[in-house]
């Protein structure tokens, strides 16, 4: 089968020819890959600035066809049209016991499907049949593809609540993760949201979303901050990890207020904050860490927006065969294009 | 009758002869002041670093007994033991109308009583009834004197909530209020809690609480995680205000770990935050300020809690007459006691 290998020692990806994975364990499914992701951590990752595993197929947003199951699996069958949650916890440990799998060492993020174990940027992936997740019948096969970044999104959608409609918010960054928290506030009724993005290219694919939310510049903002200092925000989500951004974005923030952290920032940068401001305002941070018991929850929020929000050429997604991954890391950085998905049907 | 006023243009504290205040409005209450505390905002208003009234009788921590009442006053009656919350708001606001008075631009902190409006300090005070709370009968009027800081502690408490017992915690400067953390800590059945706090003389106080509790220096905490990285914190309750301490904090933070900063910084300093480092534990940092709704909740806490925890020698509360008061805040600032309060006859 064809795969896509990233080696981390030599930071280099490359198309290969490999066997399809031969014998299953007692509780794991082969899925026939149909569409797989490239996610803003796996441009981290092929930078060296994620680690993972030294040689490994990566792609951790997986949607596909059961091909084969282990002896012992009930939940799916061969046929099946099944989503991939990636992450799992060892079930054992006290982090996994206290229901916070996503903190897990043993498991969590060291048993990452497509980050320490391999993935889905190939034609076939085996996962542990736990984390198959059977797509509703009537839900298109590409949408699903999106149940990973989704189910991330609603980790932190859980985290900002309770939320009251009329509250004023303001999104940082108009990537997939900003579009997508975009949708989730317009479908649950809000309408004073801001969003802000320095990229010409990601502004114009927020417009078609065509949530009359407003879309402004960073430098706009910083106008409208000096301009009307009663301008003020309840919910800040960040989805840039640009620490200016944060610091500004801080001050902005209403009494009471709270700064919610979703993007990726690079480790080394920090930002500066006056914790009197914090007690003043009395303002909370908080922050988003994957998708624990988020997936199912996904899966529902992408039934309710469909293609009203996720139609594909909305959202300023784009399909790529698996041969012309440099095109498509190309235009994802671009910032042309929201998303790359690769497609293998 | 004595009173303690302050002048904000020459930063003078002066013991003064005022009336008794004679005609009432009909839903204010004259209170005789029985005791009153100084807190660390007094302090910071002595020296001209808080904001408050032209010429203001200071106090906002105090109980007593009622005098007289207005004409349309029922709830307490003259010879009732009480304790007055200094806090309220105008009720119309959107912030009073959204539960949040405490973020009132009207009332809130510009109309505290001790602040804005002449408080405690003196012999008699009026205040209105919605801010006068009868005490229970077991509460004396030596106890109720910390009926305000335990308020917002359990402000404080209400925010930081679930904290499931067995949970580990730090507590970071041992002045009244860490103390007092310590205490609503310990009645609540938490028993791993480690507090921090560099003066010898305060470290002593806290062993007086005999709440089991392990006593350290800042640098014996950083001399633990450097031996141990592995060890850390499940939260973290600021009572420092220090900008070192609260940066080096995130870093004793376990997964999913949560800083709450109560002690007010000075407005000057900024600490550096690591959004990676958030992300990555997925930390949440909260704010505390001041006491919506929680002076009844507070009485409560009083009850429960009485002498075993609250006996100001146990406290290291030290009583002073009003006309020590120079005495009683160069007391304060040395850290040989933790509290200073009028005993006012
Ligand atoms: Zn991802
Ligand atoms: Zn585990
Ligand atoms: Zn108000």
């Amino acid at each position: 089968m064809e795969v896509l290998e990233f080696d981390s020692k030599k930071k280099e990806l490359c198309l290969l020819e490999v066997p399809v994975p031969p014998k299953l364990s007692d509780h794991d499914v082969l899925v026939k890959v149909a569409y797989a992701g490239i996610c803003g951590s796996d441009l981290k990752m092929l930078s060296g600035d994620i680690p993972v595993a030294d040689k490994i197929i990566l792609g951790h947003e997986i949607c596909g066809t059961v091909a084969e199951t282990g002896k012992e699996v009930d939940s799916v069958i061969p046929g099946d049209r099944v989503a991939i949650d990636p992450n799992s916890g060892c079930g054992v440990c006290p982090e996994c016991a206290d229901g916070n799998y996503h903190y897990c060492e043993c498991g969590g993020g060291n048993n990452y499907v497509g980050v320490f174990r391999n993935g889905g940027w190939a034609e076939y992936c085996v996962v542990p049949a736990r984390q198959a997740f059977l797509i509703p019948k009537n839900m298109a096969f590409e949408l699903a593809a999106l149940t990973e970044p989704l189910s991330c999104i609603s980790h932190g959608w859980d985290k900002i609540q309770p939320l009251q409609i009329g509250k004023r918010i303001l999104i940082l960054g108009a990537g997939i993760a900003g579009n997508l928290y975009a949708c989730l506030f317009h479908l649950n009724g809000h309408r004073k949201v801001t969003v802000c993005e320095p990229q010409e290219g990601r502004r114009k694919i927020f417009d078609d979303i065509d949530t009359g939310f407003e879309i402004i510049t960073p430098n706009q903002l910083k106008e409208r901050k000096a301009k009307c200092p009663n301008w003020k925000v309840d919910v800040v989500v960040d989805c840039s990890g640009n620490v200016n951004a944060l610091e500004d974005a801080v001050e902005l923030l209403n009494n009471g207020g709270l700064l919610s952290i979703y993007g990726l920032a690079p480790p080394q940068a920090k930002f500066r904050v006056s914790p009197f401001l914090l007690f003043e305002k009395e303002l909370t941070i908080n922050s988003v860490l994957l998708n624990p018991f988020c997936f199912r929850k996904s899966m529902k929020y992408i039934a309710a927006l469909n293609f009203r929000y996720l139609g594909f050429e909305k959202l300023g997604v784009q399909v790529f065969k698996l041969k012309d991954f440099e095109e498509a890391i190309r235009a994802l950085k671009s910032g042309c294009i929201s998303k790359a998905i690769f497609k293998m049907i | 009758m004595d009173a303690l006023q302050f002048d904000l243009k020459s930063k003078q504290l002066s013991l003064i002869q005022l009336p008794v205040p004679s005609k009432l409005a009909e839903n204010d209450v004259l209170i005789k002041v029985a005791y009153a505390g100084i807190c660390g905002t007094d302090l910071h208003i002595a020296e001209g670093a808080f904001p408050c009234g032209e010429k203001v009788v200071l106090g906002h921590e105090f109980s007593g007994v009622v005098e007289a009442v207005g004409s349309k006053v029922n709830h307490v009656k003259p010879g009732d033991k009480v304790s007055v919350d200094p806090n309220s708001g105008c009720g119309t606001c959107n912030y009073c109308t959204d539960s949040n008075y405490h973020y009132c631009e009207v009332g809130g902190l510009n109309n505290t009583i001790g602040i804005y409006r002449n408080g405690g300090w003196a012999n008699y005070c009026v205040v209105p009834n919605n801010q006068v709370f009868k005490l229970p009968e077991k509460i004396s009027l030596e106890q109720a004197a910390l009926t305000e800081p335990l308020s917002c502690i359990s402000h404080g408490w209400d925010k930081i909530q679930p904290i499931p017992i067995g949970k580990d915690i730090l507590i970071m400067g041992a002045g009244i209020i860490g103390n007092l953390w310590a205490c609503v800590l310990h009645l609540q059945g938490h028993r791993k809690v480690i507090v921090s706090e560099p003066q010898e003389a305060r470290r002593k106080l806290v062993a007086n609480l005999n709440t089991g509790y392990e006593i350290m220096k800042p640098t014996d905490l950083q001399a633990r995680k450097a031996a141990n990285p592995k060890w850390g914190v499940d939260l973290i309750i600021d009572c420092s205000g220090f900008g070192p301490a609260i940066e080096q904090a995130l870093d004793l933070l376990n997964p999913g770990g949560q800083l709450c900063i109560f002690g007010v910084a000075s407005p000057e300093t900024k600490i550096s935050v690591s959004p990676y480092l958030l992300f990555k534990k997925e930390l949440t940092i909260n704010a505390i300020n001041v006491n919506p709704f929680s002076f009844n909740k507070s009485l409560g806490f009083i009850d429960a809690m009485g002498d075993r925890y609250l006996a100001y020698e146990k406290l290291g509360i030290k009583v002073f007459g009003l006309n020590q008061y120079e005495a009683a805040l160069a007391a304060l600032k040395t850290g040989t006691i933790a509290k200073a309060i009028f005993k006012i006859d």
